[in-house]
């Protein structure tokens, strides 16, 4: 058996398929963009028809007979998508895939169950929702089944082919206007009418474009599939009518695209993994972010917040002229926690919160502080956070945990370290004079010699720390640099 | 040292003139050995990771804030998480003006947040500053040069920790 999914004005679905639901049901005409002196109506909805509007009519004949009808060109990106959502419909189907055309997908079913009545309707249920309108027809054979996806409403199965293809008219067929006139002039009509002739005679008047006509309206011809692999790429792409210039309308595209990919997703029983976010700004510069799941996920909200928190803080160049969101899909995560491990509850929403941060103090001000390997003070860097694959950890006293004891205070840092006015009696500190802490000192420990990098030209570094306590209390770190003095922080 | 504990789904402030540092570093021990996640809101950006062992940085967020209403914003968006078991906010080093001008509503509204989760929220200072605070405590004590040839864990027999307001006990405790 064979099926076909065929997607009626497939152009005009493509390029509408994104746009909110009132602007869908305004009479809309796709023109042909071949046509470059008078471009032509290649198709249109049913309000543009209802208003009179056909196909083929230029569109100044479109607009007089319409005034409200909406001209849009063919938009390839939003096409190729749609084609990409339907081969993936038709992969969830069987192996066995073929792009018979534009909007059309032919697949072979193999074995010896019986196609469910239930099904064609899934497939097409599952298109709606990516609101795509598709028909489906089952048949023996290819060019069966395709027929029967055009006179289908939503599915056809045909059980008995005769009795399908007799009423069919010829023209169903699409044969060449010089044989379908000849056949006109026999008094031919349909399908059962020309089955019935005797296929030599029809071969020897007609020659191989009749016979092969013949064996099709007979319902025996039958092919070979040209099979299509799967779709790797999981994306959407627009190529915005008018530039954009706020928020909202982006943010309206992006949870249409999360929605669509998702459900594209799960019919392969994945969810992504990554978010690759392209703008392309009207001033030729082009903008890519890539987001990375933190526990990968298919619920829209969750995806959508994070493409919205970091919106809400970028600022375009210039307005925007297209969009273009790919996902990388993934297997949903299931992870058994620990009875007594305190792991993130919920991962999305602490990726938020740091993309929050981020955006309200810096890309490099919120994660896990990290060592550098040095002995350069204040030598750090700021990580993103991995909670979520932290190894296990059974309560530990402080002898446990592998590391040596800690001995001393923290440091409660300056940065930058403030100037200091340090007097020194025999090279050791006396007295301290700035505007955090002043007076003499009691007693102090040092100096501690610290230099490195000295290997290295123009990175080299040198210093000398001594730890005082003065008079009146509070304990210091001073330093000592080629510039002069400072008050690196204090223990209190 | 905090025997009756910290309140989880409460604000406590503890008031710190000295031994903030320690109290700081216990804490990430602490929430180390419990598996524990922990959020430190550097009101200042003075906090120096030098000195809380590495495996326990590996469990520790930090926020380096550079004003006191960045400190309460970052604080606001860290409680709303609800993800982390145990959420300081620094704000030792802050001048004491500036702590001031944020208005009581913030506090209270940080009090809110913080209270149907499970998260235990601690405000360092070093003078008494927030008014929704329950309960506050006051640490106290004696450091020295000679303190640093102890070992932290010892350093901190050196302190106590005096209630101020509040109830003494705690219902939930974190630590």
């Amino acid at each position: 058996m064979f099926g076909v999914i065929l997607l009626p004005d497939f152009a005009l679905q493509a390029a509408l398929r994104h746009q909110p639901v009132h602007l869908r049901r305004e009479p809309v005409a796709v023109l042909h963009e071949d046509t470059a002196i008078t471009p032509t109506i290649f198709q249109c909805n049913d309000a543009a028809m209802a208003a009179g509007v056909q196909v083929g009519m230029t569109s100044s004949q479109g607009l007089a007979r319409c005034g409200a009808l909406r001209l849009i060109t063919r938009s390839p990106t939003q096409e190729t998508a749609a084609t990409e959502a339907l081969l993936e419909s038709a992969f969830s189907c069987s192996p066995w895939v073929e792009i018979t055309g534009e909007g059309v997908c032919t697949f072979e079913l193999r074995g010896d169950r019986p196609v469910q009545e239930a099904f064609g309707d899934r497939v097409v249920a599952h298109l709606a929702r990516l609101d795509l309108r598709a028909r489906i027809g089952i048949a023996a054979n290819p060019d069966l089944a395709l027929l029967a996806a055009h006179a289908a409403r939503s599915c056809l199965q045909v059980t008995d082919t005769h009795a399908f293809l007799d009423d069919l008219p010829v023209a169903a067929l699409d044969p060449a206007p010089a044989l379908l006139g000849i056949l006109q002039r026999w008094g031919i009509e349909t399908l059962g009418a020309l089955s019935a002739l005797p296929s030599q005679e029809v071969t020897r008047r007609l020659g191989t474009e009749g016979r092969e006509l013949w064996e099709r309206a007979a319902g025996r011809r039958t092919r070979l599939l040209r099979l299509a692999p799967p779709p790797e790429t999981y994306e959407e792409r627009m190529d915005f009518e008018y530039e954009i210039q706020t928020l909202e309308p982006l943010l309206f595209v992006l949870r249409r695209f999360i929605e669509q990919l998702t459900l594209r997703l799960e019919a392969i029983y994945r969810v992504p993994e990554t978010l690759t976010l392209t703008l392309c700004f009207d001033d030729g510069q082009e903008y890519r972010r890539v987001f990375h799941i933190p526990a990968p996920t298919g619920n829209v909200e969750t995806l959508f917040r994070v493409l919205h928190t970091h919106l809400e803080n970028f600022t375009a160049p210039s307005s925007i002229k297209s969009l273009h969101l790919a996902v990388t899909p993934t297997r949903a995560p299931h992870e058994q926690f620990g009875l007594f491990e305190t792991a993130l509850r919920d991962p999305n929403r602490f990726g938020e919160t740091l993309a929050r941060l981020h955006a309200l103090l810096g890309p490099d001000r919120a994660g896990v502080p990290c060592c550098e390997d040095t002995h350069r003070p204040d030598a750090f860097r700021v990580e993103a956070p991995d909670f979520l694959h932290l190894e296990s950890v059974v309560a530990v006293e402080e002898p446990r945990c592998g590391e040596p004891p800690v001995f001393g205070l923290p440091l409660h840092r300056l940065r930058p370290p403030l100037p200091a006015e340090v007097m020194v009696e025999k090279q050791v500190p006396v007295g301290i004079e700035s505007s955090m802490a002043s007076g003499p000192v009691r007693a102090a420990r040092g100096p501690y010699q610290l230099a490195g990098n000295w290997w290295e030209k123009g990175c080299s570094w040198a210093c000398e720390e001594w730890d005082v306590e003065l008079v009146q209390g509070g304990l210091y770190r001073l330093c000592r640099q080629r510039d002069g003095w400072f008050l690196e922080g204090s223990y209190n | 040292m905090l025997a009756g504990g910290l309140a989880v789904g409460g604000m406590t402030e503890v008031v710190c003139p000295v031994g903030g540092g320690l109290l700081l570093a216990t804490l990430a021990r602490s929430t180390l050995g419990r598996g524990g996640l922990l959020a430190l809101i550097d009101g200042s950006d003075a906090f120096d990771p030098a000195g809380i062992p590495r495996a326990a940085l590996r469990r520790f967020l930090w926020v380096r804030c550079r004003t006191v209403s960045q400190a309460v914003q970052a604080g606001d968006l860290v409680l709303r998480d609800g993800n982390l078991g145990l959420v300081i906010l620094d704000l030792r080093s802050c001048r004491p003006e500036e702590v001031r001008k944020i208005p009581s509503t913030s506090w209270y509204r940080l009090q809110r947040v913080v209270e149907p989760t499970l998260t235990a929220f601690v405000v360092l200072t070093a003078q008494p500053l927030v008014s929704a605070a329950r309960p506050r405590l006051r640490l106290e004590g004696h450091l020295e040069l000679g303190s640093f040839d102890c070992r932290q864990t010892d350093l901190l027999d050196q302190l106590h920790i005096e209630l101020m307001r509040g109830q003494e006990a705690c219902i939930r405790q974190f630590a």
